[in-house]
């Protein structure tokens, strides 16, 4: 597994432990900068691979967000959106845009 | 040397230019306030020359940096400004519509709903689809997922999402709109400023509204469009698919107008590849496929009743029977503005769509622009979306009643797509001068700066002059200027009382202090303040909707008798066991806020609860016994 993508899920649990006994705004802050720089790169990089580093980042960051209100969507329309599924839909977002990364860097920007 | 001078005066400018951003950040805090009806009443009094200043130095910054990473990161820390007034300056943000959008999300967030946001009674296969992808259960989904990322209320989220959003993205948008239609970098850049000097464009980016958040979706969806249009591999393909699916996740208006722009650019690909073949057949297929693209939006908002929404949208010849021919034509050439708004008002909205019309128009049948075969396509399929949307904005106003939503909506679309070819004019209008031989003392002027080598010392002097006073003069000062005098178009001049700090005290204090389930009967300011805070129809703290009947009567009732009667009657519909009665001064109006404060104190039935606001706002409960 990719050090990053392990990275990722470590923030996941982070934020969940963060929302369940710490509910501290600073950590919380904290977790999604790393969380989107991390997941938000790998988007990048797997769609807008010929942009220039601003751009990649700054699609991937709008990749990940539509990505997160997808799964979020999703999970919320079946059930609801509680701690443990929105941990599950930060951990599923992670998955996503890992295999994406793996999968489409070698053919990926292309205009 | 002159490099390195070059460089120094950037970095100063620079410099100056955060230390500017961070002075209007720092006087739009100082401006927030607790009780006003429009931003503009508590507005610090340096914020205005401030702003103008800081809009004013990023222009300048604009013209000399080559630096494209730096002068997108500047627009976008402005463009957050300019959008984030409702949110910093009143304590609930604008009133009503995104608050109405908070009171549901608070029902996802709080887990007090499940399947997502449910409006409508009914639950047929139709309306289980609408609900499952109206735009209010994305954007619920995803300031739940954010909230909770930061473990923060989704109070600060909700107010802040699409200004945060709006203010990073719809610039790079427009960039990317703008690089893709030009393939000139500095006029895309130029562009990601200039989609802020639009008024309306400026207003939905500051109201967390899906509405808002569609028109987001929809401009990378034209953006990709117009790549998809050259584009040799399928990506551009899916990503203008997956946007427009998004647009329409997130609002109803942008996703349909998506999918019929997405039709226009299949297409217009199919007529670019027919043209050879069979050229008249094509042109006949463009052009049906053109009004084909026109007529879905009004089309569809008729068949939106099929859904079981309470919609009655229809096709009438009514307005051009009623209206005298003045407002029809006045209807037709400016839609709304003709409703009594002021010239300045008035320029503001039509300018930049009027410049981007005549441009247009202007390249298309110049010869001489006609070269650039892959920019000309791509510029007669914007031409043709902007078209499109022109028309759509005029059959919705004239020729349509019942509508769910006010036309004007499609001015943002209508502003996106005009943004690329106003920054084009004025990109093009100095090119033009640059490139003419001088006739007047202006034409030198700008001549000598754009052409160094005609040297002379009389040329050199010029060329200064002409450095100074077009690149960090003129050309901020009309941009700068427009972008600041926008925000008087932009933001009400006129609004009831936004949500005041006391209403929210109350909200919170009866929320507080209430261990069993409750009901509030109040007006509907009330209601709104209620719904930021504990949500929509809430049975655990149930605050009536706004548009619910029930809860405006027994208010009314309350008010010319506030009796028990009316608290029981509305502890019984809600199934509650206590229930409160909020009366507010300013709402109310003094005489009328007295005169319920004695009848409630004579009669002697309900408990007074609190004061709020120094007295303006009076709580009393009443328990079932």
């Amino acid at each position: 597994m990719h050090l990053f993508t392990l990275a990722s899920y470590i923030i996941s649990m982070v934020i969940y432990l963060n929302l369940t006994f710490f509910i501290s705004p600073i950590l919380g802050s904290l977790a999604l900068i790393f969380y989107f720089l991390i997941n938000a790169v790998f988007l990048g990089h797997a769609i807008f691979g010929r942009e220039g580093p601003f751009l990649r980042m700054m699609l991937g960051s709008l990749l990940l967000i539509m990505l997160l209100s997808i799964l979020g969507w999703m999970v919320m329309i079946i059930y609801n959106l509680d701690t443990v599924r929105f941990t599950l839909v930060l951990l599923m977002a992670t998955t996503v845009s890992s295999l994406a990364n793996k999968r489409m860097r070698g053919k990926n920007g292309s205009k | 040397m002159a490099q390195s001078r070059k460089r120094a005066t950037l970095y100063i400018m620079e410099f100056l230019y955060l230390l500017l951003a961070a002075a209007s950040f720092y006087l739009l805090t100082l401006s927030r306030t607790g009780e006003a009806n429009t931003i503009w009443q508590n507005l610090h009094p340096l914020f205005i020359p401030v702003l103008f200043a800081t809009v004013f130095v990023l222009m300048a910054i604009l013209f000399r940096s080559d630096n494209t990473t730096a002068k997108l990161l500047f627009t976008i820390v402005l463009s957050f400004l300019l959008h984030s007034f409702f949110s910093v300056i009143f304590p609930a943000g604008d009133l009503s519509g995104q608050q109405m959008v908070l009171g549901k999300t608070r029902r996802v967030f709080d887990n007090t709903i499940l399947h997502g946001w449910s409006g409508l009674p009914t639950q047929t296969v139709q309306v289980v689809i609408y609900e499952m992808f109206q735009g209010i259960n994305l954007q619920a989904a995803l300031s739940t997922i954010l909230a909770r990322m930061l473990s923060l209320d989704i109070f600060y989220i909700h107010l802040f999402l699409v200004p945060v959003l709006w203010g990073i993205f719809i610039p790079v948008a427009s960039f990317l709109t703008t690089k893709a239609l030009t393939g000139n970098e500095k006029t895309a850049v130029l562009a990601s400023l200039l989609v802020s000097a639009f008024p309306y464009t400026i207003y939905f980016g500051a109201n967390s509204v899906p509405n808002s958040l569609g028109f987001i979706f929809f401009f990378f969806s034209l953006y990709f469009m117009l790549e998809y249009l050259s584009s040799t591999t399928p990506k551009n393909a899916y990503l203008m698919i997956v946007f427009s699916f998004f647009s329409f996740l997130s609002h109803y208006l942008t996703g349909i107008m998506s999918f019929s722009l997405l039709f226009l650019a299949i297409a217009f690909r199919t007529y670019k590849n027919d043209e050879k073949l069979n050229p008249s057949t094509a042109k006949v297929s463009l052009v049906f496929a053109f009004l084909a693209s026109a007529s879905i939006l009004p089309f569809s908002f008729v068949f939106l009743r099929f859904f079981g929404t309470s919609t009655n949208a229809m096709f009438t010849l009514d307005k051009f029977f009623e209206l005298p021919i003045g407002e029809i034509a006045g209807l037709f050439l400016i839609g709304e503005l003709t409703h009594g708004f002021d010239l300045i008002t008035i320029l503001l909205n039509i300018i930049g769509p009027l410049l981007a019309f005549i441009y247009v128009i202007y390249i298309l049948f110049k010869k001489k622009h006609r070269g650039n075969k892959k920019h000309r396509g791509k510029v007669l399929f914007l031409f043709m979306a902007f078209l499109i949307i022109l028309i759509d904005y005029r059959v919705l106003k004239l020729f349509m009643d019942g509508l769910p939503l006010n036309a004007e909506r499609l001015w943002v679309l209508r502003d996106f797509t005009a943004v690329p070819f106003v920054t084009a004019a004025i990109y093009a209008v100095f090119s033009y001068l640059a490139t003419r031989k001088p006739r007047s003392s202006l034409k030198a002027l700008i001549n000598s700066f754009w052409r160094p080598s005609e040297s002379s010392i009389k040329g050199k002097r010029l060329r200064t002059l002409g450095l100074f006073f077009i690149v960090n003069v003129l050309v901020p000062a009309i941009l700068g200027g427009w972008v600041t005098v926008s925000l008087t178009a932009a933001y009400p001049q006129s609004a009831p009382l936004q949500t005041t700090w006391y209403e929210l005290n109350a909200v919170k204090y009866i929320a507080k202090h209430t261990h069993e389930k409750y009901v509030v009967i109040g007006d509907i300011w009330t209601i709104y303040a209620g719904e930021t805070i504990v949500g929509i129809n809430n049975p655990e703290a149930y605050y009536f909707g706004e548009f619910d009947k029930t809860g405006h009567d027994l208010f009314v009732s309350m008010e010319s008798d506030p009796s028990p009667e009316g608290m029981l009657a509305a502890m019984d519909y809600t199934n509650t066991t206590m229930s409160y009665f909020v009366v507010t001064e300013p709402r109310l109006g003094s005489e009328e806020f007295q005169n319920v404060i004695s009848r409630v104190f004579r009669g002697n039935e309900l408990s007074f609860v609190s004061i709020f606001g120094d007295g303006k706002l009076y709580v009393f409960s009443y328990r079932k016994m």
